[in-house]
Parts: C-alpha cells; structure tokens; sequence
C-alpha cells in the first residue's frame, strides 16, 4: 500500500469513527419508547358483582356472574389469541355472540337463559362451524 | 518470523501461519453459532396471525363497497343456531328469543390481490355481472387472513371470485356511538399485520404498509389501552370518508388520535378528527384531546 | 500472477479458503434457520430468509473489514487477505438475496414500479427516526456490486490498482450506509440489547482495529522517511548487517519508494509497490531467487524488476552501492524492468 493511500485510510477512519459512532447513538436515541395508553371505549356490559362458578381450560377462563334480579352473565377471558378466524359464543344453543381481541368479555344472558341453569357455553368455529370447547357452569 | 514466509499460491502454508489460522478458524467455529444464537434468542417474537394462503374458500354475506368494502356474514336467524341443533333446539331458542342484543352480522374486510384494495375487483365484478352489487348477498372466493378476532378477506383471482348470488337480505343496522376518546397506538395496514406478513407491523414494515394504504386497502390501528390490552379500529376522517393519504405518512410510528369512536357490528370504527405523531424524546406534552 | 485472464486462478489454498467459508456459512445459516424454527415457529418463510441472509451479509462484511488492519497488525492473518476478494463477492451475493427478497416482499405488487417504490414509499429524509433505511441498504449493495464486478483482476488492470483500490475503498462507505441500515431499520423494532450490542461491538472492534492499525503504519513509515545522509545523489539507507538475509530495508526518498533487498551475498533496489495490487514488496522475501510480495505472492527479479517468464509485472530500479558495509542508494528510478548491478557485500 502507498503512502497516500495509507494516509487516506487513516483520514477516513478517523472521520468516519466519530461520524459512526454518533450516528450510532443517535440511532440508540430515537428508537421508539413505549407509548403511554391511551382511552377505548366500547360497549362492553359492566361486571355483575356475584361471581358463581369459574372454569379454566386451555388459553380461556370463564366465569359464570350473577347481577340483580337474578340476571347472569357469562365473563370469558381470553388469555391468548384464538386459532379460529372468529368464534361464535352460544350458551344453551343460543347465540350470545363472538368472541373479540384478547382479554375480558361479557355476555349478558336474557331473563328466560338467566333462569335456566346449568349453562352449556360452547365456541364455535364461525367458518367451519366446528366447536371448539364446550364446558358447563352450574 | 524471518524464517517463514507465506505465499497464497504455494499448496502449503508455513506452520506458524498454517497453526494460526487454525486457531482462527476454530474460534470462528464456537463463534458462528453462539452469534446466530444471540440474535435469534433475542427478538420479540412474532404473532400468531394466519395468512391461508394456499386455499380458497367461498363466504357468504352481503356485500358492503363503502366507505370499508366488506362481506357482511350474517349471524341473524338461520345462523344462530349450532349447525347440528336440533329441531327443538331451534324451535326452542327461537320462541325464547335468547339472543336479543347480539349484534346481526359479522364483518369480514375485503382486500385485493398485492397490495391492493378490493374495490377494483368489486367494480369489474359488477360490470361483468351488469349489477350493482352492494348491499345484495353475494358468494365470493378467496382467502382467509385473521388474527385476534379480526378477519379479512383477499378476493380470488378474477375468473375465480364470483360464485353466485345469494339469498340473504341486508339488513341496516346503525353504527352503536360510543362517543370521543383518546387513542394511542400504531397506524398498520390491516392485509399484512392480519396475517400475510410476520411480523407486519413497525418500522421494517413501513414501506410495505405504505404502498398498501396507497393502493386503498383500508387504515387499522391497534390501540394500545390500560393493562395493556390492545384494541384494534379502522380508522376514517371525521366525514366518514377514507383518510389513507393523509395517515399513510405515520405508519409504523406512534401516534394520537382523537375523534369518535362508532360500533358497526364486531368492528370499531374512528372517525378521526386530530391525530399527531408521539415523539419519541417526550417528558411532558402528552395530552389528551378535548 | 497471470499470462491469460481466467475467471479464478484456483489453488489449493484458495479451494481451501473457499470450502471453509462455505462451511462456516452453512453453518451459520443452519444454526440460524434450525433455532429460527425451533424457539419461533412462528415466523413466516420471508422473514427468515431475509434476517438469516441479512445478518450473514452483514457479519460477513464486518469480518471482511477486519481482516486488513488485522493483516498489518500480525502477519500470520495474511492468509486470511490472500483470498478475501472470494469472501467479497460472496457477501455481495448474500446480500443480493436479502435485497432482493426485500423488494418482492414489501415493494412489489403495489401500484408502483418496485425500485420507484423503495425510494418513493417513505419520504421522510429529514428525519432521523423515520429516515428510509431500506435506501440505505440500497446503495450500500449498489457499491458491493460495483466492487464484487470489479474484483477480477482484469479490472485491477485496466483501471490501474490506484483506481481500483480508490473504487474499492467505497466498501467504508457500504459499511457506514449498513450500519445505519441496520440500526435505523430491524433495531427500531427488535430493540433488545443483543441486536444493539452485536451492531455496536462490531463497529467498536473495526474502529479499534483500523485506527491502532493507523498508528502502527505511521510510526513505520516515520521510521521509513528518517532523513538519511547524501553524497553524489546516494543517500545512506543503513548498514549491510541491518538488512536480515533475503528480506528488505525499505525506505522513502525524494518521493520514491524503494526497497533494498539482500540475497546471496549482494544488495539490490527495487520499487517498494506491487504492480498487482500495490502491496509492500519490502515486506516480502526472497524465496527461489525471486522478491515475492506477502500479500498475492507476485514475484519479481532483484536485479532487473522483471517478474520470471511467462509474466510481465514489473518494477523499476535503482542504483545501489555499498561503502564501508554501508549501504547507499541513489533514488533516481530507471524505468521498468532495468537491470541494475547488485552491489557486493565484503566479506
């Protein structure tokens, strides 16, 4: 190697050094933080104050709750996402709805299902119409 | 040293050198593996979004071109029941009436082929059938993309998509107000984060949700709310209309939005009226909207 | 050393280099792909190729650029510089299939034209956090490419080994434009500290190397430019018993640099750059009765500069004599190829 060229390698090194190693930085700088939550809302029913029964199988929790008047709701956890595109919540073969993102749900049960224990919940696949879970609360 | 002298061409190397790169190709042995190690053991992970790619399956629903094209799939009468109840198991949640208040349909998004909108391909089906197509039941060919309760559907190739009319009758159901909010979260492309790609959201995804929300594939977002549960939303101007070209330049990075949120169906929808990106060097500043 | 162009001059060594680097790419990649699939199942085809090939490339560059600080820093790392144009083109490739799968994956199948697409998507140039890594990592492959199609030696040639290896620098450039790459792009979202320790120890270790590398070269080049005695346009280089038995003093006068080798008893000067890739000839030895550099093995005569037939490189001369067991050498270059007498060192 040339003298010239050595001394062109020292030049870019010793220039290139600062400018990486600040780039460096300031890349560690801006990456992203984690953001602060913001508000949601939805149409979520408020949890009825007794709970009854509870059940755990596989990735979901459910909890059988009792309101005023004897009104019961069904209060599904969803600790991890689905397998299914969508999966259809039916409680005594009637459809109380579908099941969203992880986390709390609610279905409040109409006054005739209320006063029909026990309560056969099952999921369905809603596109291959498969049942997934079945289980019984009391 | 002045004893040994390597040559390349020569077909051995003196020991010294030969005994080096020995120890050098050793250590590069032990250390090939551990980095390939490091860094796969120290990524976040990828979620569980699925992506059929390759088959196609036929849904049935009415079809809605706007402002969010979508099939909406009913879960009225014939379908609330368990596909192999029985007659009196019908007949009995029928005259009980045990379904008041769950929501009618389903919404599955619709989304082209590539980066691409559905609309497109819906306004060449209509020309080709001489029909206008929304709101009428409708068999549609495609594939299934969906992760955490959301779905989405790529239309099929053109000779494919349409698979016939369908008896099922729209019926208007009225978006649930739920009033204005404060949303933070990530502005994403709902066809890659849904499934086709993993992972299909931050900042390597950019370019990629960008040319999608170019192409009219609708705006989502994945609201991040207290306990760390996230919700997802698509996301419209305060009008009502589409706002890709405006929300397109925040994708992948932290944003506000505010405006009002609406139910339509299993779907959330904002309609956003202010939206500001989130700095990532903030301390103070970080207000809700009024 | 070449008669005719071929495509590689294969040897046993550089066969030798070449398996061992395909070996430790396999095994890179295995590892890579096989703990991908094991402790992530879920990741889609796409994104492993594109991190397994990234990373790779990017590894292989780092090593790459440690090997010619580390050359000049221990000797015994020349076997490693012998063949590292194969290790270069090799990463271009790799890289090639990352980027390349990159433009399908997140450009393609949109409105617009894939390429327009990697600069037009976004356009937030202005800022640091948003900037469009994907463009950097663009024209850090643009200038592996250029280097990897000029690699060949017919290149080295034609564009003269100043133009070529002024060209060749670029690679500190596709370095800096890869580190940005990586760190404004894959880090932004995985952001554990492993991924910004293995970009900031990388880039640490080269920085090291090179500038301690920098300071070694300076000092011996200090060492090179000590000004000597002159009489009658000879200055004095050093003593004949100074100069170990078929190595070299090599030394810098009147903007000449010059090489004075000892070999059987005698003395002769040649033209300290390589005509191949302008590597220190003084840093070579006599092996055969022919100046072999260290760095390719070009070979030259002592008396006359001429590399052995059938090859044509070749290095000027100088006059040399010896006075006292002192050796003198006038820095005036004869052209290419001249014979020169060997000054005799007395007994």
């Amino acid at each position: 190697m040339v003298p010239e060229l050595r001394k062109r390698h020292r030049l870019v090194w010793q220039v290139g050094s600062i400018l990486l190693c600040l780039g460096f930085v300031g890349a560690v700088w801006v990456l992203p933080q984690p953001v602060p939550a913001g508000q949601w809302l939805k149409s979520e029913p408020q949890p009825f104050p007794k709970i009854l029964a509870r059940k755990t199988t596989g990735n979901l929790s459910f909890q059988l709750r009792q309101g005023n008047e004897s009104l019961k709701q069904i209060e599904i956890t969803q600790h991890q996402v689905m397998e299914q595109a969508f999966v259809q919540v039916f409680c005594n073969n009637a459809l109380q709805g579908v099941l969203g993102p992880t986390g709390v749900q609610r279905f409040n049960l109409s006054d005739t299902l209320s006063a029909e224990p026990p309560y056969l919940i099952e999921l369905v696949d809603g596109i291959n119409h498969k049942t997934i879970r079945q289980i019984v609360l009391p | 040293m002045n004893e040994e002298f390597y040559i390349g061409w020569q077909d051995k190397a003196p020991k010294s050198y030969g005994q080096w790169v020995k120890y050098v190709i050793w250590t590069l042995v032990l250390l090939v593996p551990i980095i390939a190690g490091l860094l796969v053991l120290n990524q976040r992970g990828f979620i569980a979004s699925k992506y059929e790619i390759s088959r196609l399956r036929t849904l049935e629903g009415i079809l809605i071109t706007e402002p969010i094209p979508c099939l909406k799939i009913p879960l009225g009468k014939n379908k609330i029941f368990k596909q192999n109840a029985s007659f009196w198991e019908k007949l009995k949640v029928t005259l009980k009436n045990d379904n008041v208040g769950v929501a009618p349909f389903q919404r599955i998004l619709l989304v082209g082929i590539g980066k691409k909108s559905a609309i497109p391909a819906l306004e060449a089906l209509a020309k080709k059938t001489g029909k206008s197509l929304t709101g009428k039941g409708i068999r549609l060919m495609g594939k299934l993309i969906y992760y955490d309760g959301v779905v989405a559907f790529e239309l099929g190739p053109q000779k494919q998509l349409f698979q016939g009319f369908s008896k099922l009758k729209d019926e208007a159901t009225k978006p649930v107000q739920l009033g204005k909010a404060t949303l933070r979260g990530e502005i994403l492309d709902p066809k890659c984060y849904l499934g086709v790609m993993r992972p299909g959201e931050g900042k390597p995804h950019r370019s990629c949700a960008i040319r999608c929300l170019a192409g009219g594939i609708p705006v989502f977002f994945k609201a991040k709310t207290k306990n760390g549960v996230q919700q997802y939303c698509f996301v419209l101007d305060q009008n009502g209309k589409p706002i890709n070209d405006k929300l397109a330049t925040y994708v992948a990075d932290e944003v506000q939005l505010c405006g009002a949120i609406e139910q339509w169906d299993n779907w959330y929808v904002v309609k956003a009226d202010e939206f500001k990106q989130l700095m990532p060097y903030w301390g103070k500043g970080m207000v809700m909207c009024e | 050393m070449s008669v005719n162009y071929t495509t590689v001059q294969w040897n046993r060594q550089k066969r030798r280099y070449d398996r061992i680097m395909l070996g430790l790419m396999a095994l890179y990649l295995l590892t890579f792909s096989f703990l991908q699939l094991f402790f992530y199942p879920l990741i889609s085809p796409e994104t492993l190729i594109i991190r397994a090939t990234g990373t790779l490339a990017f590894i292989m560059l780092q090593f790459i650029l440690c090997i010619g600080p580390m050359a000049r820093l221990d000797r015994r790392f020349l076997p490693l510089l012998y063949n590292r144009r194969h290790l270069g083109v090799t990463t271009f490739l790799i890289g090639a299939l990352h980027g390349v799968f990159n433009v399908i994956q997140f450009h393609s199948l949109g409105y617009v034209d894939p390429i327009f697409s990697v600069f037009a998507s976004n356009t937030h140039y202005a800022s640091l956090q948003d900037f469009p890594f994907q463009v950097l990592g663009f024209f850090a492959l643009l200038i592996l490419f250029l280097m990897a199609a000029t690699s060949h030696d017919f290149w080295l040639k034609n564009l003269s080994p100043r133009w070529w290896k002024s060209l060749h620098m670029l690679v500190y450039l596709a370095y800096g434009l890869l580190v940005f790459h990586v760190m404004l792009g894959v880090v932004q979202l995985e952001q554990s500290p492993a991924w910004i320790g293995f970009v900031g120890f990388g880039l640490l270790t080269l920085v090291s190397l090179h500038l301690m590398a920098a300071g070694v070269e300076k000092k011996r080049l200090e060492d090179q430019m000590d000004k000597p005695a002159v009489g009658e346009g000879f200055y004095l280089v050093c003593s004949a018993e100074d100069i170990p038995e078929n190595r070299a003093k090599m030394v810098f006068l009147e903007g000449q640099n010059i090489a004075v080798f000892r070999y059987e008893g005698k003395v002769s000067a040649v033209n300290n750059i390589c005509r191949h890739q302008n590597g220190p000839i003084g840093e070579g030895k006599i092996v055969n009765g022919c100046i072999t550099c260290p760095w390719h093995g070009y070979q030259y005569l002592p008396n006359n500069g001429q590399s052995p037939p059938p090859f044509t490189e070749k290095l000027e001369t100088y006059d040399v004599k010896i006075v006292d067991g002192m050796v003198w050498v006038n820095p005036q270059p004869y052209p290419e190829g001249t014979e020169r007498p060997a000054a005799i060192i007395q007994a």
